[in-house]
C-alpha cells in the first residue's frame, strides 16, 4: 500500500466513527446567523435611545417619571386552555402529521420546515420573525436532539410523548432557569420533540423508521412569548397522525434480542453542553449480527473511583434504551443521514466545578453484566475554566431515556 | 427568499456533515469541527442569494470553512502565549493503534496548510487545481504543500515507507 492509499484509508477510517452533534445543528447555525445583526442593530438602538434622552432631559430637565419602569416581560401568566375549533389546519402528508393553528396566522415556508406566524409579526422574513413557531417533522428520534436535563417529558392527546426544552439565551448558563420564568427579562426559546412514531415517510428522501416532530419557538421576543403561550400549547396539542403509528421504541412484533445480536459502545465517550457544569458520557447500541429482533435493555452508570463507589446524588443512575435491531443501528442509519436512533444512551455528570469527580470512572453496566467505562477529565480542565460559578453545589447523575 | 430557504436546506442537509468531518480532519477535535461547520453553513446562508447560483455551492462553504479555520490558528497562537496551561485531552480521538496511531499524530502535527491539503486532497479526492483553489495558492504550491506533507508523513512511518516514490506530483487533475 502506498502511503497516499494508506492516509486516504487513515482519513476516511478518523471518521467513521462520527458522534453525535449536541444540538440541532441546522438551528444552531441559523441562530449564529442572527448574532451580527442583532448586535448591530442593538448598537444603533443604544446609540438613537442615548440622543432620544439626551435630548429630553435638555428640553424637560424637571418632569418626574410618569409610568412604572419599563420591564421587557409581560406579566407572569399561566397557560390557559385555547380551543382549536375551527382553525386552519397544516398537513404534512409525507411525513404523517396534521396540526392546526390560529386563524389569521401566517403559515410559511421557513429554514426549519414551515413557520407559523402571528399577524403582527406576518411581513418579517422567514426565520426573522421577533415570534414565530416552527413546525418540522424529520426522521430520528426524538429524544437526544437538546439539552435534555433543562427538558420536560409528557403526552400529548394522542399519547405520543415529547421532551420539552425551554431556554433563555440571554442568561448565563450558571445562572439557571429564572425564579420567575414569565417575567424574565430577554428572550425565550422553547421547543417540544414529539416521538412521531415508527412509520414510512415518503417525500425526497423516504425513510422507514422512527420519526420526530419538532414545534419550536426560536428566541422570540419575550412580551411576544408570553402573550402566545396558550396557543402554542394548543398548537402542539393539535397535533395529530394521518394514519396511526407505532412509537418507535415498539417491538414491531419481533423476537426479543439474544445477547450474542448485541453489544455496547462509546465510540464518542464525553461530550460538553451549553451548560458548562454539565458533561454527558454518550454511547450506543451495535448490531452484531442475526435476525431482526427487538431490543430493550436497561442500563446502569455508577461513578466510582478507585474500585469503589462514589455517593454521587442520583447514583446509580439507570436509563433504558428500546429498539429494533439492524435497523436502529447508528451506522446503518449514519449512511442514510439519520444521526439520532432510540438505542443511542446518553447519561448527564453535573460538578458544578467542585472538582469531586475530577478523574473518576464512569462505568455503564448491562442487566448481563457488560460494561463500558469512561474516565472524567481530571482537574486541569475544571481549573482552566472561567466561567465556574457555582462552586459548593454537589454533583449529580442522572440518565437518559 | 422562501424559496432559497428551502433550497438552503437540501444543501444544508447534503453537505453539513462534510464539512464537519473535513472540521475534524483539520482539528482533530468534533467540537470544534461542529463550530466550524456551522460556522460556515451560517456565513453560506448569508450569502445564499448569491451562492445559490454557483456551480458548486459547497466549495463555497468549504471556503469559508477553511478560512475560519485558519483565522482561529491565528487566534489560538495569541492565546497560547497567555495561556501557558496545556490542552486537555479529553477530545474523542478515533480508535488507531500501531502504525495508524502514529500516523494519525504525525498528521496531527503537520502544518496547518499542509495538513489541509492533505485533506482536501485524500479525504475530499480533490485534483490539486481545486485543492489550490480551495486554499488560494497556485497549483504549483498546492503540490508542493501535498508533496511535503506527504514526505513528512513518510518520514515518520519509518523503514516501511522509506524507499516509496511520492506520486501525488503526478496525478494533478485527477
Amino acid at each position: 500500500m502506498t502511503i497516499e492509499d494508506r492516509v486516504r484509508r487513515l482519513l476516511a477510517d478518523a471518521v467513521a466513527h462520527e458522534p453525535p452533534p449536541r444540538g440541532a445543528p441546522l438551528e444552531r447555525a441559523l441562530r449564529r446567523r442572527r448574532t451580527g445583526p442583532t448586535i448591530a442593530g442593538a448598537i444603533v438602538v443604544l446609540v438613537v435611545l442615548a440622543l432620544v434622552v439626551a435630548l429630553a432631559s435638555v428640553r424637560r430637565p424637571d418632569r418626574p417619571p410618569t409610568g412604572p419602569p419599563a420591564t421587557t416581560a409581560a406579566p407572569a401568566t399561566t397557560v390557559a386552555a385555547v380551543s382549536t375549533a375551527g382553525w386552519p389546519a397544516y398537513v404534512d402528508r409525507a411525513r404523517n402529521l396534521r396540526l392546526r393553528y390560529p386563524p389569521g396566522w401566517k403559515l410559511r415556508p421557513g429554514p426549519l420546515g414551515v413557520e407559523l406566524v402571528p399577524p403582527e409579526y406576518a411581513s418579517s422574513r422567514p426565520g426573522r420573525a421577533k415570534y414565530a413557531v416552527g413546525v418540522a417533522a424529520f426522521p430520528g428520534f426524538y429524544l437526544s436532539t437538546y439539552d435534555w436535563r433543562e427538558g420536560t417529558r409528557g403526552r400529548l392527546p394522542g399519547g405520543q410523548a415529547y421532551l420539552q426544552v425551554v431556554g433563555y439565551p440571554d442568561l448565563a448558563p450558571w445562572e439557571g432557569p429564572p425564579a420567575s420564568p414569565a417575567t424574565a427579562p430577554g428572550r425565550r426559546f422553547t421547543a417540544y420533540v414529539v416521538d412521531w412514531g415508527r412509520f414510512c415517510s415518503t417525500g425526497p428522501k423516504p425513510f422507514c423508521g422512527a420519526h420526530a416532530v419538532r414545534v419550536a419557538v426560536y428566541d422570540a421576543n419575550a412580551r411576544a412569548f408570553e402573550r402566545y403561550r396558550p396557543h402554542l400549547d394548543a398548537i402542539v396539542r393539535s397535533a395529530s397522525q394521518l394514519r396511526a403509528a407505532p412509537p418507535s421504541t415498539d417491538g414491531a412484533g419481533r423476537p426479543a434480542c439474544r445477547p450474542d445480536q448485541w453489544r455496547l459502545a462509546s465510540p464518542f465517550g464525553l461530550s460538553g453542553s451549553s451548560a458548562p457544569h454539565r458533561i454527558f458520557f454518550t454511547g450506543i447500541v451495535r448490531y452484531r449480527g442475526g435476525p431482526a429482533c427487538h431490543l430493550r435493555l436497561p442500563l446502569r452508570m455508577t461513578v466510582e473511583r478507585d474500585g469503589r463507589a462514589l455517593p454521587v446524588t442520583g447514583s446509580p443512575s439507570t436509563a433504558t434504551v428500546e429498539g429494533l435491531l439492524p435497523d436502529d443501528d447508528q451506522r446503518r442509519l449514519a449512511r442514510l443521514g439519520v444521526h439520532d436512533t432510540p438505542l443511542m444512551w446518553e447519561f448527564a455528570v453535573e460538578e458544578w466545578c467542585n472538582r469531586d469527580l475530577a478523574g473518576a470512572t464512569l462505568r455503564v453496566t448491562a442487566e448481563d453484566g457488560r460494561q463500558v467505562e469512561q474516565a472524567l477529565p481530571g482537574p486541569s480542565r475544571l481549573q482552566r475554566r472561567q466561567d465556574c460559578r457555582d462552586r459548593g453545589r454537589p454533583a449529580a447523575v442522572a440518565g437518559l431515556p | 427568499m422562501v424559496g432559497d430557504d428551502r433550497e438552503f436546506l437540501d444543501f444544508f442537509a447534503d453537505e453539513f456533515w462534510s464539512l464537519r468531518r473535513v472540521g475534524f480532519l483539520l482539528t482533530g477535535d468534533w467540537g470544534e469541527a461542529e463550530e466550524l461547520a456551522q460556522e460556515a453553513m451560517a456565513r453560506t446562508f448569508a450569502a445564499w442569494p448569491r451562492v445559490r447560483g454557483y456551480d458548486h455551492p459547497a466549495a463555497f462553504a468549504r471556503r469559508v470553512l477553511l478560512n475560519r479555520h485558519r483565522s482561529l490558528l491565528r487566534r489560538a497562537l495569541v492565546e497560547a502565549r497567555h495561556l501557558l496551561a496545556s490542552r486537555p485531552e479529553e477530545h474523542h480521538q478515533p480508535d488507531f493503534g500501531g502504525d495508524d496511531l502514529v500516523l494519525w499524530q504525525a498528521l496531527r502535527r503537520l502544518p496547518a496548510r499542509q495538513r489541509t491539503a492533505i485533506v482536501l486532497r485524500y479525504y475530499l479526492d480533490l485534483p490539486e487545481a481545486e485543492v489550490a483553489r480551495q486554499l488560494g495558492v497556485p497549483v504549483g504550491t498546492a503540490k508542493s504543500l501535498v508533496h511535503r506533507g506527504l514526505a513528512r508523513l513518510r518520514t515518520r512511518l519509518g523503514a516501511e515507507y522509506a524507499g516509496e516514490r511520492l506520486t501525488s506530483n503526478t496525478e494533478a487533475g485527477r
